[in-house]
């Protein structure tokens, strides 16, 4: 497991960075499936031992999901604001004050690195739907996945707001 | 911010308009094109979007911005190596991933396939994730020797093994001659231009780690490979790479 040097003396804002991040890569690790975390206080001989997801399966994960996270928060694209805007709609309506939760995709990546197919539960509206699919397979990732890693990913995206300037 | 923006986009207005941007005013950040040419290199060190670069290549700058996937911000230099060339950049940018150093020191007894490039050969390179080395290791030394034909725009770019460990980062040509001066690998610092393959001098990740310790900058370190065997590092260099541009 990685290790993350982090003096005493760095800024504040160090250390919750730094969490947030193995956190993340934590609930990829997770979503993949493969017991990353499996039996922690459970009796060792109960159970067998859990395949440890490789690390770079993981920094995979985590490239993908941090990728799509930019390209959901560009506040320069047009699709963005518009399924932003729908967003911000939907909560008014409904009267939600709290952001909406976090998606959850399953994305299988082609050798290239383009998202060759794409799974999510509806937003409950086509647009929207159709917009989401589109921020997320009209790029490729900037790399192409490891050819031993096994798809799909299952990643927890959040659709954090666009700030209006 | 709005005022940083424009700030950003004046001060590389005179080496990018002509190449990459519009050079009619712009309301939004600027951007910068893919292939557009940078005059340094440096690599995220961490999630905060803290970046390592050459210390020549940013200390005579008024300004420094960074640019990633044609996106420009403008840097803070967070601290300064004088005896390795060394500098951290504060920057805004969100990295996709951010480098991963060897924990335990590595050991120069062998000659190994290694990988370092320019950012903005980076992003236009052909067949990049199938690349799997364009340097090799010279055995020997303090500091981590390469053979690479490298070219300026190469100052503060990451050296990667094959398993994506950060085992370095450039910051000069080795002269060839006694009693010469090395060529700093910055476009602007560049005396002359170099072609072919030569020694090149890198930081090793050691002293590198040391630096960041003592600057109060975290950093991840582990033995663990980042990368599968066949997995290409050009294609991980270009991911953690950050385009450095002086104003």
């Amino acid at each position: 497991m990685a290790k993350t040097s982090n003096p005493s003396f760095t800024r504040s804002s160090g250390s919750p960075f730094i969490r947030r991040a193995w956190e993340r890569i934590a609930r990829v690790a997770g979503a993949l499936g493969l017991g990353l975390t499996a039996a922690a206080s459970a009796p060792a001989a109960a159970q067998a031992p859990a395949q440890p997801v490789p690390q770079h399966w993981i920094s995979y994960a985590q490239l993908a999901s941090n990728q799509f996270q930019a390209w959901l928060s560009d506040p320069e694209n047009e699709t963005v604001q518009r399924l932003h805007a729908w967003m911000q709609d939907r909560m008014l309506q409904e009267g939600q004050a709290a952001p909406p939760a976090p998606l959850i995709v399953r994305v299988w990546v082609g050798e290239g690195g383009k998202v060759e197919r794409l799974e999510f539960a509806s937003l409950g509206q086509q647009q929207a739907d159709e917009d989401l699919r589109a921020l997320l397979t009209s790029q490729a990732l900037s790399e192409p996945p490891p050819r031993d890693m096994r798809q799909p990913m299952v990643l927890q995206l959040e659709l954090s707001f666009v700030a209006k300037t | 911010m709005a005022n940083t923006m424009r700030r950003a986009a004046a001060a590389i207005a005179a080496g990018a308009c002509a190449v990459a941007m519009p050079c009619a005013s712009r309301a939004e950040p600027p951007r910068l094109s893919i292939g557009a040419d940078t005059h340094a290199t440096g690599v995220f060190l961490n999630q905060q979007g803290d970046v390592l670069t050459a210390r020549h290549a940013v200390d005579h700058c008024k300004d420094v911005f960074v640019v990633k996937d044609g996106k420009v911000a403008q840097a803070r230099v967070r601290a300064v190596s004088n005896a390795h060339d060394l500098a951290v950049l504060g920057t805004e940018l969100i990295p996709y991933l951010s480098a991963t150093f060897p924990a335990k020191a590595q050991s120069g007894g062998s000659s190994m396939g290694v990988f370092a490039e320019a950012y903005s050969v980076l992003q236009r390179m052909p067949h990049r994730a199938s690349v799997l080395s364009n340097a090799m290791t010279v055995p020997g030394g303090d500091d981590l020797n390469l053979i690479s034909g490298v070219k300026p725009g190469t100052s503060g770019s990451a050296v990667l093994h094959a398993d994506g460990l950060v085992a370095g980062v450039v910051v000069e040509r080795v002269a060839r001659g006694p009693g010469a001066a090395g060529v700093v690998l910055s476009r602007a610092s560049s005396a002359a231009m170099v072609s072919g393959p030569s020694q090149v001098r890198a930081v090793a990740a050691e002293p590198v780690k040391q630096f960041l310790r003592d600057s109060g900058i975290s950093f991840t370190e582990s033995d663990t490979p980042q990368l599968a065997p066949n997995q290409s590092p050009a294609a991980r260099a270009a991911t953690l790479a950050v385009g450095i541009l002086c104003g």
